[in-house]
């Protein structure tokens, strides 16, 4: 057994499973490891591969694109030694790799995983109908020095329904879609403040991107956030006894979002608005209810006077 | 006549009028606290509230605040024990006390002492109540070790509390510790009882769906969770060229979010993402609905937001994967087979 042993109750685990490296110079190289552990109940045969790194257009999914054509892929400029290797049951090993930069490389982000499969542990035969791969990854994330470009464009806020019935069960979700333009990750930040007309009296303001997810250059990427409404109706704090003000929301709402991103450099606040209605069905069927017998108590009235 | 019936009209308005007054009062007053209590103070820097003796520091300190505070209100600030020469402004001063990039006020720096100064209020807060004002005063370079007690209160008589900070750090020891993410991920038995590679449809007929399942078991202690993506060799076929159109030797595949049925020849998956310990999950794009053909390029199917622990044998903090094939009388006999590969990454 070599490398660092992990104790991982269950599958094929690595660690770290991410790897930020600070800026490299061109012609230089740096070291990294990374630690592949079989916890599965059988030996295996692994097999190891760079793959340069996209996102989607829209739902932040990851791709493993095994050519290079990715502007900012790094995978080209990975090496590591042994790209086969058996695991036996319990067993981890360390894998080393270096990252050499050209010194033709571009200034910017650079981003890779390298991706470890299974070799299938069963023939087609075996598995009669089915055979099911697995792999598990390791990303790289580093950047190349020199001029870099920072720029991004906030292109749409919404939430993921207009009205909301079934409120408070439900939550509401924010979703924000970015652009970046630039040669760099665009880590984005701000606010957003939940209100009836004025924002000066928001009463819920969520932050942005707490996890400091990554949109990567020239690429697009939907962020979400949530307000999660209390599922207490009363509720202790150090204020005393509280009722759930959540649970009387009823009507149109805005939300506005303040997000901090880069534009042409510069770290700007653009800000954007979208109006959604939370129309609980209980305090629906409430003033119905209300509304019902008033008019029969009030037809009740009219009929026993005349 | 006529007026009699207006007048059991009004009565009847004038009830349910009232009964909703009442029930608006009631929510109105219990919907405020039940009883006032101090407020949670805290220093935001320097980190952990400690800074070396001797030497000048910015402090900056917060509380969420019951309201929100307007022109006229201040909060008073006492530092004690009593310092050996007068607080300052920091060197940039409070005007945004609630984070709205809105200017709100500013320490009023005649009234700054040994043990305390005033900051005063000259427009309305919009986040004191949620985001919660910060202050920041400025320790002179006097100051010498010792725990310092930093309390407040507001004109409005409504938020008061305190909080410390330990200047000098002798008897401190520093421990630091990293703990890498780590990302295991293993394919199981829809019971979550043993490692499993395959999944048998058996012999497929006319007259039901076959169905097989199997689990997506992942392991993270990344903040940001993990995304699982899914490809395959090809559709579910007996022979010739990988492909996913439909074809004489396959097992068609099904159309998006349609639904499997015996008798008509079909073949798709249907996703039960499940939960994570210390997330949410998503059902990606397609595979928030059943449903969904087997993509033959790398797609992703499901991601957290947050850490994921399951336990030895656990239905819930996995998601469930489960392949559904049906036949017609025009469908070929023979063997069909398909390799189904699922990566996981870490999102970030």
């Amino acid at each position: 057994m070599d490398g660092n042993e992990t104790r991982i109750s269950f599958g094929l685990a690595v660690s770290p499973s991410i790897k930020q490296f600070s800026t490299l110079n061109r012609g230089g190289v740096a070291s990294g490891y990374v630690t592949v552990t079989n916890a599965l109940d059988k030996d295996v045969e692994i097999t190891l591969k760079p793959y340069s790194k996209n996102i989607s257009q829209k739902d932040g999914a990851s791709y493993f694109l095994e050519e290079n054509s990715y502007k900012f892929g790094l995978k080209d400029w990975i090496s590591f030694d042994n790209s086969e290797f058996k695991l036996k049951k319990g067993e981890s090993k360390r894998i080393d790799y270096k990252i050499k930069i050209p010194l033709t490389a571009e200034p910017g982000g650079k981003y890779a995983v390298l991706l470890f499969n299974i070799v299938r542990v069963t023939s087609k035969k075996e598995a009669e109908n089915m055979a099911i791969n697995q792999g598990v990854g390791h990303v790289i994330i580093t950047r190349v020095e020199g001029k870099i470009i920072e720029n991004s464009e906030f292109v749409s806020f919404k939430t993921d329904k207009k009205v909301y019935f079934n409120w408070p069960k439900d939550k509401v979700k924010f979703l924000y879609y970015i652009k970046n333009k630039g040669t760099v990750e665009e880590i984005v930040g701000g606010n957003i403040f939940i209100y009836k007309t004025d924002i000066t009296k928001s009463f819920k303001n969520l932050v942005v991107n707490a996890g400091k997810k990554m949109v990567l250059p020239e690429n697009e990427r939907i962020l979400t956030e949530e307000w999660i409404p209390s599922s207490r109706f009363i509720a202790t704090s150090d204020n005393g006894v509280e009722i759930n003000t959540d649970f009387f929301r009823f009507g149109k709402f805005r939300a506005t979002i303040k997000l901090k991103h880069y534009k042409d450099g510069q770290r700007v606040t653009s800000e954007k608005y979208y109006d959604f209605w939370l129309l609980p069905w209980y305090m629906l069927a409430f003033l119905i209810l209300f509304m019902i017998s008033f008019a029969i108590a009030v037809k009740y009235v009219i009929m026993k006077k005349s | 006549m006529g007026r009699y019936p207006l007048s059991g009209v009004k009565k009847v308005a004038t009830l349910f009028l009232s009964l909703l007054f009442v029930l608006v009062n009631i929510f109105t007053i219990f919907s405020r606290s039940l009883s006032a209590a101090g407020v949670n103070v805290s220093v935001s820097s320097p980190a952990g509230g400690e800074f070396a003796a001797l030497t000048a520091t910015n402090v900056t300190f917060g509380y969420v605040a019951t309201n929100n505070y307007i022109n006229g209100n201040s909060i008073t600030v006492s530092v004690s024990p009593t310092l050996p020469s007068a607080l300052t402004d920091c060197t940039v001063a409070t005007v945004d006390a609630d984070g709205d990039s809105t200017n709100d006020g500013f320490f009023n720096t005649s009234l700054f002492t040994t043990s305390g100064g005033r900051y005063d209020f000259t427009s309305s807060t919009t986040l004191a109540i949620t985001s919660g004002v910060n202050l920041c005063i400025r320790f002179p370079a006097t100051t010498t070790a010792g725990i310092y007690s930093i309390s407040v209160s507001d004109s409005t008589g409504t938020d008061f509390g305190a909080t410390l900070v330990y200047v000098g750090d002798d008897n401190d020891v520093n421990v630091n510790a990293v703990v890498d993410p780590v990302l295991a991920f293993a394919i199981r038995d829809s019971a979550d009882l043993t490692d499993t590679n395959s999944c048998n449809l058996g012999v497929l007929n006319l007259n039901t769906v076959s169905t097989c399942s199997y689990r997506l078991k992942v392991y993270t202690n990344a903040a940001n969770g993990y995304v699982v993506s899914i490809t395959s060799d090809g559709d579910l076929r007996k022979d010739g060229a990988p492909g996913a159109a439909p074809d004489a030797d396959d097992i068609d595949p099904i159309a998006e979010n349609s639904t499997v049925t015996a008798g008509v020849e079909g073949y798709g998956i249907a996703l039960v993402g499940g939960s994570a310990t210390g997330g949410v999950v998503t059902e990606v794009g397609d595979f928030d609905d059943d449903d969904t053909p087997v993509p033959n390029s790398i797609t992703n199917l499901l991601s957290t937001n947050g850490l994921n622990s399951p336990a030895t044998s656990d239905t819930t903090n996995t998601a469930l994967v489960t392949h559904r094939a049906a036949i017609d009388t025009g469908t070929e006999s023979g063997t069909y087979t398909q390799t189904v590969t699922y990566t996981v990454v870490a999102n970030f």
